[in-house]
Parts: C-alpha cells; structure tokens; sequence
C-alpha cells in the first residue's frame, strides 16, 4: 500500500493504493466508479478505457499507482460541449444497445474528435479499433461520430 | 480482476533499474504485453521495475552512420516521428500497424523486442533492418542483434537484470526502397504474417534484398536464400512474382487456431511478392 494522488473527473483523489491493483480494479472496486467496464482485462476490448492526461488507454492495463501526479478521466466527468454532442449524437443514432461498450467508445470519440479527427468512415473505424461492440453493431456509432465531427466546432 | 501481489518500484535512472532488478523482477514499459499477462495470472512476478520516468530512454537521434531509438519510444511515436520516417520508413510503418490505437499510444519499441512475440511487427521490422540492440546490465553494455537474441517465441537470452536502452538502425540509402505490409484478420489484431522488405536497384538489376517474415514461424526469419537468388537480376513485376513462388522452400510456416500453416505459406508468398513490387516503387522516395 502506497500514498498516492492523482485528479480524476476535476477532483483530488488521495489514497492507499495496493502495488498491484490496476487502475481499472481502483477506480472500480475502491471507489465505486462503475462507469468504467471491466471486459476482458487484457487491452483488446477498450470497454475500461479512460483518459489519462487527455489519451485514451485501457485502465485494465495501467497500475493505479501509475497515475500518481496524473488527470484522469472517465465518461461521467463534467459534461463540457462536446461531451454533451457525442452524447446526443449517440441517443440521436441508437449507437448503444446493452451500453457496455459505450463509455470507451464515448470517450475515444472525445480525444478523436478533440485530437482533429476528420469524419470519413475509414478514419473513424480506425480510431475506433481497439473498442469492442458485441451487440449495435458499429455503423450506427460511427455515423453519430461522424455527424460530431461535421459540425464541430458549433461556432467560433 | 488482479494480478498476484508484487511490489511497485519506479525507476529514475537507467542505473537504478538495473541495480534493483534481480531473479524475482520484470521491468515495465508500456504494459501492454506484461499486464494482460499478470492479469489474466499467466505471469507473476516479485518486484515491478516502472522504467517509464527515465527520460533518456526516449531519446530518438541520429549520426552519419545511424538512427538511434531510445527503448522506451512508443509505437505511436515511431509512426509519426519526422526523423524516422525519413531515416527509416519501414520501420515507421511497422509501427503504425502495431495493434490498436490504445496499444500504439502506450506500447513501446524495447518492450516489444523484450517480448519477442513470433508475429511483432517492429522486431520483424529490425530483423530486415540488420538493427543493432543495445542492453545494459550490472556487467555492462551489450549489442545483440534479432537472430542473437531471440531464442523462440516469447524467447530471449535476455537476463532480468539486462535492460534493453536503445536501438539502432542504418539509414536508407539513396538506392534503396523499404516496405512493410502485413495481413492481420481485423485492424488492431496481430499480424497473421508480416513482410518487411529493402530492395537496392542499380542499372535496373537486384543489387541487394533483405527480406524479413513475421508471423508464418516460431519466430521472425531472414529469406537468406531468396535474398541471395534474387541478386543480379533484372528488377520488375517477373521477378516479383517468381520471388514469392519461392518462399514457401525457406519459410516453415506452423498453425494456430486462427490460421493453419498452409494459409500462411500462402500469405507469406503473396505478401513477399507485394512487399517487394512496393520497396521497387518506394525508392527514392523519402
Ligand atoms: C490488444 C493488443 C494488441 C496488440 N497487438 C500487437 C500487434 O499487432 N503487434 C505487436 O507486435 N504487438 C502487439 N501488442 C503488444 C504490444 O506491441 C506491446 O506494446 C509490446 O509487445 C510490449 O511493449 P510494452 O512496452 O508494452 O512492454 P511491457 O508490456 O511493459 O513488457 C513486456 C516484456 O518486456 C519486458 N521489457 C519491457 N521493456 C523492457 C526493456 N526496456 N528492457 C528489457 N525488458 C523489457 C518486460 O519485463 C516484459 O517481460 C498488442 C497488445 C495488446 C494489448
Ligand atoms: S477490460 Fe481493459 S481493454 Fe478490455
Ligand atoms: S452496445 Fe452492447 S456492447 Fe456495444
């Protein structure tokens, strides 16, 4: 058990973190953030999928310890704009069925879109291809993600 | 889902990882091979050496004679990477079909040639490149290159003490046209075979090949005998082809789950055959 600190979702958090948990197995089981999946545990699904200073990576394979001095976000951070559009654009397309795939699909959605992503069905796939969906099926996420990208920014 | 209790140590400098490693500890990079391991209990381990603050492991420069990659530069960054994808193309566009885009952003060029997986794109990538592989240990440095230090699949002489610290990797000359192609069943999965290529033309002759197959085998293999049957020969789509007609004497394709071994025969002649009309193409181009 170590003292660690890192932000997540705009907040400080401190604690005792074993050597060994994940960050995934932390952010779930000590402090109750469910929104982040637990799938496969070996980096193929992206359903644990975070932002880590700004970068979605598998949380599944990041020791919580590794996060100390880091921002870390999940989906249910503050909703700025362009949260609120991909959420919108996903409820507009029915891009989520059972929605187990859907936070770190919104979440590599953000940082692509955020990263100056461009809306053609062959980049988005490939931003998306290390995020599993067993049940939509991708075309209605990638077209809601494309629709983001068309008009985003919505002004100035 | 947890690993087996370990210890967490982060390393500041090369020299205190290599003094705290021992029989019982790993070093950590990216992760991306070692965690699913822990997680899913395949591996244990005593001690986790994190090496990802040592600044000078992610170096990337270059002298007249060579491009040098710190251990520690991800997968994404040798993709794009100016540098690199003048002084070696190939090698950047290995990097850019690496598993998916959380891997690339993580994963990093010395874990991978540590891991020694029979299907990695950038060790199959310094097989053709005749790379050198700098390691240091408490007795020192070392230089290995692909065929000295892989043993088999997920083999190598390393010791746990040794930590790979850099790369280097000569630079593409004027003459000289580099690809890299691969066929994997989805975007993001494991290559099934991947075909790094360099191709030096002079006077519309073969001067020289180095062609390197990831994937089919135990382990990434040099084609030395079609390197050397192509030599003297006149360049083109002919030849091309007759080359991958070849391949199937030298590569000794084995089966898994997802592809038996004449279906990587298979690929590996089309794949050798398009790597080759590519590196034809690429030459000059920088
Ligand atoms: C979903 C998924 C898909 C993938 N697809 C591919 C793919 O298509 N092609 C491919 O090649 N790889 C693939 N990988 C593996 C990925 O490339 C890894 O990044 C790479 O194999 C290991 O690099 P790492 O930095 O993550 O190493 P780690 O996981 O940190 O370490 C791997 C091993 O190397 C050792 N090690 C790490 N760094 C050093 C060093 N500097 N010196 C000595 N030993 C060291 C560790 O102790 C450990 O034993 C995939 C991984 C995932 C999760
Ligand atoms: S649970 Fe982390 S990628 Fe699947
Ligand atoms: S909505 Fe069910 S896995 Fe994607």
């Amino acid at each position: 058990m170590t003292e660690t600190e890192f932000r997540l979702n705009g907040r400080v958090v401190r604690g005792q973190m074993a050597d060994y948990a994940t960050l995934a197995a932390y952010l779930r089981d000590n402090l109750g953030h469910f929104e982040v999946k637990a799938g496969c545990g070996e980096g193929v699904c992206g359903a644990c999928t975070v932002l880590l200073d700004g970068e979605p990576l598998a949380s599944c394979l990041l020791l919580a310890r590794q996060a100390e001095g880091c921002t870390v976000e999940t989906v249910a951070a503050a909703a700025d704009g362009l949260r609120q559009a991909l959420a919108e654009a996903f409820v507009r397309w029915e891009a989520a069925q059972c929605g187990y795939c859907t936070p770190g699909m919104l979440l590599t959605a953000y940082a692509y879109v955020k990263g100056g992503g461009s809306f053609d069905s062959p980049s988005i796939r490939r931003a998306l291809a290390g995020n599993l969906c067993r049940c939509t099926g991708y075309q209605h996420i990638i077209d809601a993600i494309a629709e983001v990208v068309s008009t985003w920014p919505a002004e100035g | 889902m947890y690993p087996l209790p370990f210890v967490y140590k982060k390393a500041q400098s090369i020299a205190e990882a290599v003094a705290w490693a021992g029989d019982d500890s790993r070093f950590l990079a990216g992760g991306q091979s070692l965690l699913p391991m822990l997680n899913l209990q395949l591996a244990s381990v005593g001690l986790l050496i994190d090496v990802n603050a040592i600044a000078e492991l992610a170096a990337i420069g270059e002298d007249r004679a060579a491009l040098s990659v710190g251990a520690l530069t991800r997968h994404d960054t040798l993709a794009r990477h100016a540098t690199v994808r003048r002084a070696s193309p190939l090698l950047a566009e290995a990097a850019s079909l690496v598993g998916n885009p959380r891997v690339r952003r993580r994963g990093t060029l010395g874990g991978s040639v540590a891991q020694a997986d029979p299907a990695a794109e950038l060790v199959t990538a310094l097989l053709a490149l005749d790379a050198e592989i700098d390691v240091v240990s408490p007795d020192g440095r070392q230089r290995y290159t692909v065929p000295s230090l892989m043993l088999g699949p997920l083999l190598t002489v390393l010791r746990s003490q040794e930590l790979v610290v850099g790369v280097r990797v000569p630079h593409r000359e004027p003459a000289e046209g580099q690809a890299f192609v691969e066929v994997a069943r989805r975007e993001g999965d494991f290559a099934l075979v991947a075909v790094a290529a360099r191709l030096w033309i002079r006077s519309g002759r073969v001067a020289r090949a180095a062609i390197a197959v990831g994937g089919a085998a135990e382990m990434p293999i040099r084609l030395a005998d079609l390197e050397a049957w192509l030599k003297g020969q006149k360049a083109g789509a002919p030849l091309w082809d007759a080359a991958g007609e070849r391949v199937s004497d030298e590569v000794r394709a084995v089966g898994d789950p997802f592809a038996g071994a004449a279906y990587r025969t298979h690929l590996s002649r089309v794949l050798v055959c398009r790597a080759l009309a590519q590196a034809e193409r690429a030459r000059g181009a920088s």
